[in-house]
């Protein structure tokens, strides 16, 4: 985004780890960096949880040494979820408890209700596992805004599953920031849906910090209309023999624009480590704009480092046969689409999630699709 | 026995590395007394700029570029990405040296210690052999320029750009920076300011020039840059392989090339443009390479880094006709104390165009090997398709290798693939050569000559041998 172009409380922020030529417009981007007071947000109460998750609705008694988030956030818009934050929320999983249910937070923006800054800890001890839902939702057509933080600590021996659904109506703003730290043989699983908002801005960035630790990354998006979505996700290979996977599936239709940025960081001593990227697009509009960026970036011989990006349209063929067997054109990339990206939903242990979000995708394609 | 058989191992390859760094050093690195018969002052002023416009007895619309270019240069900001340039002080460099010679087309008139040169380099042995013509250029200026007299009569231009500024007005004013402008960046923008030497090339409609043209550039005097200027036009249906060689002796201070290339690929028209680079590490090579290919026309790139202390150098291609076709094989080799920041950049830009890549690049003793680029598929490219696969090798964890593309694809109707690997000699390779009877050292030299191989493949085979020979001198060093 140009900076002619931002508002009064955005700034283009650096979101490429390494810049690059300015004419591959993947640098940079506007975001907002802060807001006004954005007053009280109901429910900032305990979330249904079993009585051995230890919540607080504050953050003050956390301890943060590293904050992984931090990396893609800059220091004003830190300070602007310290103080304006409206839900906060600090989970701690104990010792080798293993929540079973997922622990669920249902945000939704109303009218009354349009701003929403969330600070979400979760802290999960030794040996422990969780699984965390966070849903954001709003009507078409309210103005709303939301803004986030969400930090996953992931100590030894420990599985932690973040879920983030953002499932926003179309005018709503939307900007998010997720890290994760997982110390020794622990686990991140990360699984992100951007699906709404006028110009989603989502970042994630995840540390491999100790020895055997693992991150899976999972992301669907779904780009219609003239929407803008900006995306940087970012694994940190610290700890030896680490392990990572980003895979990012995405439909873009319309006159939307999609920037898609993943890295692969491997710092030097995190020897045995093996970490695999991939991003499959598919365009189904002759007018989307698609960007991608996958970086990888070495410091550490023994390691095994491979991206993969696949961009184009449906496979004629594919859709020829499903013609040929009855279906229109609309119906036959719908079904092509819901399946292009049903990998990474049917990682969401929320089915009426899963089925909403094919619902949008098939919406949108309905509406956008036709052209393709 | 075993750690006998490991001792004298070992010695032997101090030995051979020993030896082979000599005749490196001999090869690449001997130094020729300054004989220049005029420099102008170290730094970059209009009155530097007026004085090299005037050596050359240029006509006013260039001197007037030059101007134009040095205010563009000082205007422009430093890249704010790759490579950090710090150590670079244009205030200490020498841009114009010219040496005590004309341009001769026979190597008998050359002065004698110029032809040793490159004669050291055996490049009057290949224009023998397998060239159709060759350029030579030392320092500033283009010494040697000959071509054979078929491809005179055939109508092919092959000569230095101040003759064809002179000779060529017509062509070089309407192409000359045209492609990559001045105020692309700030090294294209000093190139504008400084440009001395290189070569024209011209083959007219429906001429295959069967043997390659070869221009080598020499940079000897220490403190200095080298600028100089390719421009080559291929017209319709013809084709031709161009090789560009360089290189320079070491100093302890920088060396600054920041060379242009301009290639015109017209329709249905062939160029392969080659390269081998062995700068030596005392040298920051900035150097801009464009092709614009129109309707069924291909443009190859073949792009070998191994010398330079800094790299940035990118070619690219403009796929501005249908049915236009670029590759790109290259390979760079970071050493100690050098940070190549290479790859390329294609925009497809017509309907049905089609673009590859591929690329492979080896870091070792603290070497910096960047792989970059960029795929732009315009909205008019439809039914285009691209494919990418970059792969890197670590040999040391003192080293670094970065893959940093983006692709920015704006039709629906194209297909773009990009994969990239990064990772070290894997130890089952190592153990099933091993087990058939290779040292390890040998086994490593082997899996890494065979990493490069898709590359030296593409080249003609004294330049493949000439490769694979700088890659044996680095490997030497390196394995085991």
């Amino acid at each position: 985004m140009r900076q002619d172009t931002l508002k009064h409380n955005e700034k283009k922020v650096q979101r490429m780890q390494t810049r690059t030529w300015s004419h591959s417009y993947v640098n940079d981007a506007g975001m907002t960096v802060s807001g006004p007071d954005p007053g009280s947000f109901p429910g900032n109460t305990a979330v249904p949880a079993s009585e051995r998750i230890v919540q607080e609705q504050n953050l003050d008694k956390v301890s943060i040494k590293e904050d992984a988030a931090g990396f893609f956030l800059p220091g004003e818009a830190g300070a602007f979820l310290d103080q304006y934050a409206n839900r906060r929320h600090y989970l701690r999983i104990p010792r080798g408890y293993t929540e079973k249910d997922p622990i669920v937070l249902d945000l939704h923006l109303t009218g009354e209700n349009p701003d929403l800054v969330d600070d979400v800890f979760i802290e999960a001890e030794e040996g422990s596992q969780v699984t965390v839902l966070i849903n954001y939702t709003s009507k078409e057509g309210q103005e709303v805004r939301h803004y986030g933080r969400t930090r996953i600590l992931a100590h030894r021996n420990a599985h932690v599953k973040l879920v983030k659904a953002q499932m926003l109506g179309k005018t709503a703003a939307h900007t998010d920031f997720i890290g994760g730290i997982a110390e020794e043989g622990a686990q991140m699983d990360v699984v992100l849906a951007e699906i709404g908002a006028k110009n989603p801005f989502s970042s994630c960035n995840l540390v491999l910090k100790g020895e055997d630790s693992k991150a899976e990354l999972d992301a669907v998006y779904l780009g219609d209309g003239q929407r803008s979505l900006d995306m940087s996700y970012r694994v940190e290979h610290r700890g030896e023999k680490t392990l990572s996977r980003i895979t990012a599936k995405g439909v873009l239709l319309e006159q939307c624009k999609k920037t898609f940025r993943d890295t692969l960081d491997f710092i030097s001593g995190a020897a045995g480590s093996r970490g695999r990227e991939e991003e499959n697009v598919l365009m189904l509009s002759p007018d989307v704009r698609n960007l991608s960026a996958p970086v990888m970036l070495c410091g550490e011989e023994n390691v095994e480092g491979d991206h993969a990006l696949s961009s184009g349209r449906l496979d004629e063929k594919i859709l020829f046969y499903l013609m040929s067997r009855g279906l229109s054109e609309v119906e036959a990339k719908k079904l092509l689409a819901e399946a292009a990206v049903s990998s990474v939903v049917e990682k969401i242990p929320d089915e009426s999630i899963q089925i909403r979000i094919q619902d949008r995708v098939r919406k949108a394609i309905e509406k956008g699709g036709q052209t393709a | 026995m075993a750690a006998d058989r490991k001792a004298k191992e070992a010695e032997k390859l101090e030995r051979q590395k020993a030896m082979l760094e000599e005749a490196d050093r001999e090869r690449f690195d001997f130094r020729d007394q300054d004989q220049s018969s005029f420099k102008t002052d170290k730094g970059l002023t209009p009155e530097i700029v007026t004085e090299i416009s005037k050596m050359k007895n240029e006509p006013e619309w260039m001197l007037q570029h030059r101007l134009r270019s040095l205010e563009i240069y000082n205007r422009l900001p430093m890249p704010d990405w790759g490579p950090s340039l710090d150590e670079l002080h244009m205030d200490d460099i020498v841009a114009y040296v010219k040496p005590n010679t004309n341009m001769k087309s026979d190597w008998n008139q050359v002065p004698g210690y110029i032809k040793n040169t490159f004669e050291r380099l055996g490049i009057p042995q290949a224009e023998q052999k397998s060239l159709a013509g060759v350029g030579a250029q030392y320092d500033s200026e283009v010494v040697y320029h000959n071509i054979r007299e078929e491809l005179l009569k055939q109508g092919v231009i092959y000569t230095d750009m101040e003759t064809a500024v002179r000779e060529h007005e017509d062509i070089v004013r309407r192409l000359f920076m045209k492609l990559v402008p001045p105020e692309e960046h700030k090294f294209v923008a000093l190139h504008g300011a400084v440009w001395s030497g290189g070569s024209f090339v011209y083959v007219p409609e429906g001429v295959h020039v069967d043997f390659p043209l070869q221009s080598y550039f020499r940079l000897n005097a220490a403190g200095a840059g080298q600028f100089e200027h390719t421009l080559i036009v291929v017209e319709k249906g013809a084709s031709v392989h161009f090789i560009e060689g360089c290189s320079a002796p070491g100093y302890n201070m920088l060396n600054l090339h920041a060379g242009c290339v301009e290639l015109y690929v017209r329709e249905g028209a062939t160029l392969r443009y080659s390269t081998i680079e062995n700068w030596s590490k005392n040298m920051m090579n900035l150097n801009t390479k464009r092709a614009v290919v129109e309707k069924n026309g291909t443009i190859e790139w073949i792009s070998g880094t191994f010398g330079s202390h800094v790299t940035m150098l990118y070619p690219s291609s403009i796929l501005k006709g249908e049915g236009a076709r670029s590759t790109f094989t290259g390979i760079s080799f970071s050493g100690k104390g050098q940070n190549l920041d290479t790859g390329t950049k294609v925009v497809h830009a017509a309907p049905n165009t089609y673009s590859t890549i591929h690329s492979r690049s080896i870091s070792k003793d603290g070497g910096i090997a960047v792989y970059r680029s960029t795929v732009d598929i315009l909205p008019q490219a439809v039914g285009s398709k691209s494919s990418a696969v970059c792969e890197s090798l670590m040999m040391d964890s003192d080293s670094r290798s970065d893959t940093i593309p983006s692709l920015d694809i704006r039709t629906d109707e194209s297909d773009v693939g990009h994969e990239a690997k990064v990772g070290r000699i894997s130890d089952e390779a190592v153990f099933y050569l091993m087990a058939r009877g290779l040292t390890e050292q040998e086994a490593r030299a082997m899996i890494v000559r065979g990493f490069v191989e898709p590359i030296s493949r593409e080249l003609p085979l004294e330049y493949a041998v000439e490769m694979n020979r700088l890659i044996n001198i680095e490997l030497e060093g390196t394995i085991g």
